[in-house]
């Protein structure tokens, strides 16, 4: 899948990847990858600039941490992204239950 | 590791944010290539330059990492762009009437010289013209507001419209000041410390607004046309006055010099006879001010633009 499909879909995964906890940008790229099976190998270039660009929301915060003996700057979802997530998990749902209905029409 | 470095100092030199944020984005690709590599080599790879090549294609090019960040901090400086045209602003009115009300009129209104009536008609002008470039660019920056992306047009409009704004608010600072030197002689016993004072607040007000508007990097070449602009609601409502006064320029051009006459006249603090001439000359002003600065304000389309919709404009 690439990322102009991921398009407007970019921001939930992120938020939903940091949902289980903070982690840095490399672990979040990393995650991503392993929780859709491969499909969401999004290239690091798409990945940095959201995070900023979320942060700057409000729905992310971060800080320099120490992660496994090195500084690394680590995100954590802000209440804001919580209930971001909520509401785009809310959407996603009915979307895609209504393309579901849609193409399940076999023509007759 | 060379190609690291190589890769960090190229997207170094592209990159057009602050120097905060600069060294924040430095780092963390920086970190991630690192993570990158020890992943490898906890894996057994020991071949570092097999390991950095596809970690960097996936970063894609310095060049287009930079725009996506120079996109998104250019987009912040347009949004300041209306700010600092506003406050000045409201400095340079405030220095207006620190100047103004604290002199003692005579209580018999002597008529003012024309050197007088000259400089302070082009203040007013010149205030009039910084308050529709203000609007103009207020109004592209409220609507985009909630755009994290700006297109690069926006950004270019918003950046022009301030900078006229701020140029026009020096011109009416300049004027004003020369008005109140000129006005001293009227004065039956001039504040001369709060007319000092009153002045130099707006001049210094101005001149700050011009070196920040002028000094803003919206970044315009960083094309990001993927991100297009959402308009709706309150925020766009003065682009929706825009759109109204481009489909019928004629007779908004009309009401507006029409309006305009009022305060001319007012100003010109003389007889009907006296005045008349001021109102029609600012009427004037406003229609060949129209005619001028309508393309560049967007306030009627120039002959290689056209409207396709609030905010939707396209060249052809």
């Amino acid at each position: 899948m690439t990322a102009e499909q991921l398009k407007g879909h970019l921001d939930p995964l992120v938020l939903a990847i940091l949902e289980q906890g903070p982690a840095h940008g490399y672990a979040i790229i990393e995650s991503l990858r392993k929780r859709s099976g491969g499909a969401f190998d999004l290239p690091e270039g798409t990945i940095y600039p959201a995070l900023h660009r979320l942060e700057r929301a409000g729905t992310l915060s971060s800080r320099r941490e120490t992660v496994g003996g090195r500084q690394r700057r680590v995100y954590r979802l802000s209440p804001k992204g919580r209930v971001a997530l909520r509401e785009r998990r809310t959407n996603w749902r009915r979307f895609s239950a209504a393309v579901d209905q849609v193409l399940r029409v076999s023509p007759a | 590791v060379i190609e690291v470095d190589g890769y960090i100092d190229e997207l170094a030199s592209c990159l057009r944010v602050g120097r905060r944020e600069r060294a924040r984005i430095l780092t963390e690709i920086r970190d991630h290539l690192d993570d990158a590599l020890a992943n490898e080599e906890s894996t057994g790879d020991p071949d570092v330059h097999a390991v950095l090549a596809p970690a960097l294609r996936a970063f894609g090019s310095p060049t287009a990492l930079a725009a996506t960040f120079n996109a998104a901090a250019g987009t912040r400086a347009m949004r300041r762009g209306p700010v600092f045209a506003f406050s000045a602003g409201l400095v340079v009115l405030a220095g207006f009437l620190v100047a103004g009300i604290t002199q003692t009129h005579s209580s018999t209104p002597t008529n003012a010289t024309l050197p007088t009536q000259i400089s302070f008609f082009f203040a007013v002008l010149s205030f009039q013209v910084a308050m529709v470039a203000g609007f103009c660019a207020g109004s592209r920056a409220l609507a985009l507001w909630h755009n994290p992306i700006a297109r690069c047009d926006d950004r270019r409009f918003v950046r022009r419209c301030s900078n006229i704004s701020s140029t026009a608010l020096g011109l009416a600072a300049l004027g004003w000041a020369t008005t109140m030197g000129f006005a001293l002689d009227r004065l039956t016993d001039p504040n001369v410390f709060t007319l000092v004072c009153g002045g130099s607040i707006m001049v210094v007000g101005a001149g700050i607004a011009i070196a920040a508007t002028y000094r803003l990097q919206v970044n315009p070449s960083d094309e990001c046309e993927d991100e297009t602009a959402t308009v709706g609601g309150l925020f766009a409502v003065g682009e929706r006055c825009i759109g109204l006064v481009r489909r019928h320029p004629v007779v908004s051009c009309i009401t507006i010099a029409g309006i305009a006459v009022v305060p001319a006249m007012s100003h010109a603090e003389t007889t009907l006879s006296g005045a008349l001439p001021w109102g029609l000359v600012q009427a004037s002003t406003v229609v060949l001010g129209f005619v001028i600065l309508g393309p560049s304000l967007q306030l009627r389309a120039s002959d290689e633009m056209t409207d396709v919709g609030p905010n939707m404009r396209r060249r052809v």
